[in-house]
């Protein structure tokens, strides 16, 4: 079972849209897949139809992942669950803070699901702090949408210091870019100024689409409702360099 | 990703699409795919031996044939040619090798067309989320149309399926299984039911007259079911299930003769005897042919040519031989025969003779012990000098022997008696081998021609072989005749036919 987490500390990059549709593909390919929703706003779970849980999550989630598979709902997608969000997830950094190892718990948690899935993608509040540091230490790839502006290049470097601080392995980033649009010069100048500084990028870039905002309106993900379009067949080519660095060796 | 296990029931007959709609409307908005249809023609021999042993055999276009064990693939192959099938006619793979030991000579034909149409559908929250899943399955056959709803739960919303539940229970009625063999089952398909034993109508307190009159119509009866199969030469063993149905019909008669009054003898005699005989000339190059692969590879190589003359002069000759039999089936003599001994074994019993009126089943049993001291008053007189005939007699009378326990058996201890038929077989698979290869050698000699060097040498081959063979299994018989009449035989014959024993109505047997 492998662990990937789609995360950065700046909102309205296109994380949950990354989430939605890698997650897709992956069950599309075969993968039993489960998708977590961490972000407190639930908008994986919006867009797969899954209402917020409301069932409280009990004390011993800290402890166990039985609570986890108690909250785990099928989608409307053969070989893809989703753990929904809750709005109780708000206090995740609190509550984790005050727990020993708390770096270590997400991976602890997630153990338990070892041979019912192939595949957990996390979709991550833009938040640093333990939650964070527990995702990176469960995460076996930790993608990082980065749209090409300044400010963006900016967080990213930010995320890389964290790493390097935090001792966890900077292999594990996989940055690629996101909401591209092609005829900014200054996206093109930034993708190549970044790719130049970080040969880590994914190949695939995802486009800034309307198709992608339409999600919110189709309530599913983009291969669904516009299946021969660009934007579809970016995320297709996102998670074919997804999957191909899952399978690298450790 | 664990899966839910669905449900599914037999819909009420008349209850559709519409009012499963209807009956979840409340909580539900139902979403129906587009149906998928499959079209199988699905295959069996005359006795139903596939469906029997839990297989279903079924063709598909495209798809081929398939062999379903127990709900489970067990094999595929591109479909042969041909309405008629046999193991044979199948590419060599894992469909030939199951079907073989399966059905071994049968043919198997189209016993039924089953078309199976699946509409899926989605059960719907107020989101347009799907909860529950489910499908319709209608499957029909000769017009009949059965109609199935499964319900399928999904991870996290089990109250939404004990909903849908509930909503469509006044729709439903016994819970189902919906996998192919269930659904044939449900049709209750004809062909299916082939039962291989007629059931015997009699009971242990029965006047004897009676319960004889009564078997041998329901043998000649069932010799008549198989009478179309060799008319249409299906396969073999419908002659030879024929056969075997008028040799009992005819054993039984024999061996309670002393039941029947003369003028029943006199019409059933000679009839079932014609019946019989007129089709073992058919039966003889059918046992041919049935083993001429396995004769050929006795041979050495050069004997080839040799023996593909006589295959195909033994072809032509079945060919004539089939011809006559299908004329006399059709012919008002054979007509006649088969209604006179109907009609005569219709007939209420007259009890004209002394055993007649006994209860059957103190009769069978002195028959039993009568045979057996008989048997082995043959067998002690057998040695290695002894003539092919007193072997031959030897063997036809542990047949009827056997034969006399397997037609009464519903009346005897069963345990008890099966092991008693059983060993029987035993020693009578030596005795047949004898009497097969006497047959086969005899028949062989038939086609001796000196105008046919090359087949006149592979014959003389092949009967040497078989004489060594036969010189072989004739060795045997002394061993096995002194392995079966021991002294624990005679003792159990005794506790089991001899002891005089008080029936379920409270009369002495």
């Amino acid at each position: 079972m492998k662990v990937l987490a789609c995360y950065s500390g700046k909102g309205g990059v296109g994380k949950t849209a990354t989430s939605v549709n890698l997650a897709h593909s992956a069950a599309r390919s075969g993968l039993a897949t489960l998708l977590v929703d961490l972000d407190p706003q639930g908008a994986s779970s919006f867009y797969f139809r899954v209402a917020p849980s409301t069932k409280k999550w009990a004390a011993r989630f800290f402890d166990e992942s039985d609570d986890l598979v108690r909250h785990i709902k099928a989608s409307d997608f053969d070989n893809l669950d989703i753990v929904p969000a809750n709005l109780a997830f708000r206090q995740f950094d609190g509550a984790l803070a005050a727990l020993d190892r708390h770096e270590r718990w997400l991976k602890r948690l997630f153990k338990g699901l070892r041979g019912e899935y192939d595949l957990i993608v996390v979709d991550c509040p833009p938040s640093i702090g333990p939650l964070a540091e527990a995702v990176f230490t469960a995460s076996d790839l930790v993608l990082v949408p980065v749209i090409p502006t300044t400010l963006s290049e900016r967080t990213f470097d930010q995320l890389q210091a964290f790493f390097a601080d935090g001792g966890y392995p900077l292999e594990r980033i996989a940055p690629f870019f996101s909401m591209v649009q092609a005829r900014k010069t200054l996206h093109q100048a930034t993708m190549d100024a970044m790719r130049a500084r970080h040969p880590g990028f994914l190949r695939t870039t995802i486009p800034h689409a309307s198709e992608i905002e339409k999600m919110g309106e189709f309530r599913a993900p983009v291969h669904v409702f516009a299946g021969t379009t660009p934007a579809s067949r970016a995320y297709g080519g996102l998670w074919a360099d997804v999957a191909a660095r899952l399978a690298e060796p450790v | 990703m664990k899966a839910a296990p669905e449900v599914s029931w037999r819909l009420e007959d008349g209850a559709g699409g519409a009012d499963i709609d209807a009956a979840l409307a409340p909580r539900f908005a139902t979403e129906w795919r587009e149906p998928a249809v499959t079209a199988r023609v699905c295959y069996d021999d005359a006795d139903a031996t596939l469906w029997h042993a839990g297989c279903v055999l079924f063709g598909s276009d495209p798809g081929g044939l398939c062999l379903l064990r127990d709900g489970e693939p067990v094999a595929e192959s591109p479909p042969p040619a041909g309405e008629r099938l046999f193991w044979w006619d199948v590419p060599e793979g894992a469909l030939r090798a199951a079907l073989r030991p399966l059905v071994g000579v049968r043919a198997l034909l189209p016993v039924a067309t089953h078309e199976v149409s699946r509409h899926e559908l989605l059960l719907q929250n107020q989101d347009r989320k799907t909860v529950v899943r489910g499908s319709l399955t209608r499957s029909v056959v000769d017009g009949q149309c059965l109609q199935y709803l499964t319900l399928t739960p999904m991870r996290g919303y089990d109250d939404e399926f004990e909903s849908a539940s509930r909503g469509v229970r006044q729709l439903v009625h016994a819970l189902a299984d919906v996998d192919l063999q269930t659904l044939l089952a449900g049709h209750r398909i004809a062909a299916f039911a082939a039962a291989r034993v007629a059931p015997m109508p009699i009971a242990d307190g029965m006047p004897t007259e009676q319960a004889v009159r009564a078997m041998a119509h329901v043998m000649l009866e069932q010799a008549q079911r198989h009478v179309d199969g060799v008319v249409r030469d299906i396969d073999t063993e419908f002659l030879h299930a024929y056969r075997v149905s008028l040799r009992k019909a005819r054993s039984l008669v024999s061996l309670m003769k002393k039941s029947l009054p003369e003028a029943a003898l006199d019409t059933l005699k000679p009839r079932l005897s014609r019946m019989a005989g007129t089709t073992n000339a058919l039966r003889d190059l059918d046992v041919y042919l049935l083993a001429h692969h396995e004769y050929a590879a006795l041979l050495p190589a050069g004997f080839a040519p040799g023996m593909d003359e006589l295959t195909a002069l033994v072809r032509a000759r079945r060919a004539q031989a089939h011809a006559q039999v299908a004329a006399y089936f059709a012919s008002p003599a054979y007509r006649d025969d088969v209604d006179a001994c109907l009609a005569e074994l219709a007939l209420p019993p007259v009890l004209a003779t002394p055993m007649a009126a006994r209860p059957v089943l103190g009769v069978v049993k002195r028959q039993v012990l009568r045979r057996y001291a008989a048997i082995e008053a043959l067998a002690a007189a057998i040695n290695p000098e002894s003539a092919d005939d007193d072997v031959h007699a030897l063997r036809i009378e542990f047949k009827k022997l056997r034969y006399l326990i397997e037609f009464f058996i519903d009346l005897l201890p069963k345990k008890r008696s099966m092991k008693v038929v059983a060993d029987f077989k035993k020693i009578q698979g030596v005795l047949g081998a004898f009497n097969d290869l006497s047959v086969q050698i005899d028949f062989l000699e038939g086609f001796q021609d000196p105008r046919r060097g090359a087949m006149t040498q592979a014959l003389g081959g092949l009967t040497a072989i078989l004489h060594m063979k036969k010189t072989d299994v004739r060795a045997r018989i002394g061993d096995a005749l002194a392995a079966y009449f021991t002294e624990n035989r005679a003792i159990e014959f005794g506790l089991l036919f001899g002891a005089r024993q008080r029936d379920k109505r409270g009369t002495v047997q």
